[in-house]
């Protein structure tokens, strides 16, 4: 359920497909992910997860899997 | 012919630039490098078109183009249009950080990730370039209309010369970039490193990025310099993060920061030992033309600052009857050898000399205060600035109506704003979008009004549009 969430948040922000939710889905990997929108993605997640980054992880969110290994540190199970 | 860097040669040994992994390359290593490229021989008729990432093998291109005498185009790494610049000036080489299939250039080196190409055919003679032609850039966010602002060797020279006292910039400084070079902010940071002999850290990573502050603090980097936009995610993060720096001084350039960045940057700035540099620039004048220094911030923190000697500031058009703050406002206009030689929007254009002569209208309102300092208050142009790049709103609302809508573009809050009698849909805007480079669709908002309100002349009345946006609430 959460990791739906999780994907959709990122197949709408950065208009993708499933299959390319993977572990090559990197920060600046995309045109969409950049600071800009990495931005819209922190702020969407923290809203549908009801969470609150430290921006120490905010910096250290560097791909799509590494999003959810933060997300596990606040309680999120993906 | 000399070109402005011939003198960074006589570095030798010393140190250029840092990539991100750590290598460093010195002034010799780039020259050595530059050999490989094996450019032919230019005798001052040939254009050379590059993107501009911020790794050694961009750096290394861009010092063969200019060594070679080629006049120049830089261009940002993802631009989407750029077939437009390569059919309307035939640049003989193409030095690009991904592949082209393009019939008349075939690949004839490879550096990284970076590609060269030469065109098949000889390039047509007949069309001289004037030889004090070096650089040309993009004027603004790119709406597909490929006009470049065309520069010379002596006003790059001339610049750099002004950034360099203005900012007290020592042999030892190192800057770590934060902006492409194809944005003449970020390479008049570059310029100024080269001639003055100093350290690059080059960097391709943003403020948001664990790997930026890996690296600015491994390089003892001194400073950086950055838009409205990067000091907003600076804030964000939290500027605490460069108190374990060794940053000695930030410029900030690009457009206006919001007035509680510029006072939170500024107050930590002046808590931290940071000189904090507000400047103003254009690419029409090769890069910045005033500075405000921390001093005078204190007591003026709405001012772009005073110009930056030799150059000098302006105001013409008195008729514009207006005053701020019991000032007399004006259009803002610049006089300096920094001032470019001119726009080209053809080929043809390359073969002009020096069209403005050191005088440029800068499109900005701005008065002088008392103490001569210059405050900008509004701009005469029809152009919006996001995040530091203009985009003519003429140019926008002409590639709606090839979307056969018409729209009324202008700026807001740092968004687009479109005012239309009909329903703009989102994959209208999607689609227009695809053509004008870097805007996004969280940019840009529409506005539905009945009618579109018109002078008593027909033509549309601005200032009523203007007060109608302001007045909507903008549906987020």
């Amino acid at each position: 359920m959460n990791l739906h969430t999780y994907d959709s948040v990122f197949m709408e922000l950065f208009s993708l497909e499933p299959s390319q939710l993977d572990s090559t889905l990197l920060y600046q990997s995309i045109d969409t992910w950049d600071s800009l929108g990495h931005m819209e993605l922190i702020s969407k997640l923290e809203s549908v997860f009801n969470v609150n980054l430290e921006m120490d992880d905010v910096i250290d969110f560097s791909s799509y899997e590494e999003g959810k290994r933060i997300l596990m540190k606040y309680g999120v199970a993906l | 012919m000399p070109t402005f860097l011939d003198p960074i040669w006589s570095n030798g040994k010393k140190i250029a630039v840092i990539d991100s992994s750590g290598n460093a390359f010195s002034f010799d290593d780039l020259s050595r490098m530059i050999i490989d490229f094996s450019l032919e021989p230019n005798e001052g008729t040939a254009v050379a078109l590059m993107t501009c990432s911020n790794t050694v093998e961009a750096i290394a291109g861009y010092l063969a183009f200019v060594k070679g005498q080629f006049a120049t185009i830089l261009l940002p790494t993802n631009i989407r249009t750029i077939d437009n610049y390569v059919s309307l000036y035939t640049p003989k080489y193409l030095y690009l950080d991904h592949t082209l299939d393009h019939c008349n250039y075939r690949e004839v080196f490879r550096f990284g990730k970076y590609h060269l190409y030469i065109l098949r055919s000889p390039v047509n003679s007949g069309c001289e370039i004037n030889s004090e032609l070096r650089l040309l850039l993009t004027t603004s966010g790119s709406t597909g209309s490929p006009k470049l602002v065309r520069i010379s060797d002596e006003n790059i020279e001339l610049n750099c010369k002004m950034i360099l006292q203005s900012l007290r910039i020592n042999n030892d400084d190192i800057a770590i970039t934060t902006l492409p070079f194809s944005y003449s902010y970020g390479l008049s940071i570059i310029n100024t490193s080269l001639l003055n002999g100093n350290k690059i850290q080059l960097n391709e990573y943003s403020i948001i990025q664990r790997s930026f502050w890996d690296l600015l603090l491994s390089s003892r980097a001194t400073n950086f310099g950055g838009i409205p936009f990067n000091y907003q995610q600076l804030e964000q993060i939290g500027l605490d993060r460069l108190k374990s720096s060794h940053i000695r001084f930030m410029t900030q350039a690009g457009g206006r920061l919001p007035r509680s960045t510029f006072e939170n940057v500024f107050d930590f700035c002046e808590h931290n030992n940071i000189d904090f540099f507000v400047m103003y620039g254009q690419t029409e004048a090769t890069a910045r033309m005033s500075v405000l220094s921390p001093l005078d911030a204190k007591r003026f923190p709405s001012s772009v600052g005073k110009a930056i000697s030799p150059g000098r500031f302006e105001l013409i058009n008195p008729e514009i009857s207006l005053e701020v703050n019991g000032f007399k406002v004006g259009e803002l206009v610049f006089t300096g050898g920094s001032v470019a030689l001119g726009y080209a929007s053809s080929k043809e254009d390359l073969r002009l000399g020096d069209t403005w002569k050191g005088v440029l209208r800068t499109g900005d309102l701005a008065y002088f205060n008392k103490e001569g300092f210059v405050h900008i208050v509004g701009r005469i142009n029809r152009f919006a600035k996001i995040r530091g790049v203009r985009y003519s709103l003429e140019d926008i609302e002409e590639i709606f109506a090839s979307l056969e809508i018409d729209v009324v573009a202008l700026e807001f809050r740092d968004q687009i704003i479109l005012v239309s009698t009909k329903d703009v849909a989102s994959t209208t805007i999607e689609k227009a979008l695809y053509l004008i480079d870097g805007l996004r669709l969280s940019d840009v908002k529409t506005i539905k009004i009945s009618e579109l309100p018109r002078t008593p002349a027909g033509k549309l009345d601005f200032r009523t549009i203007e007060s109608i946006v302001s007045s909507a609430s903008i549906p987020e």
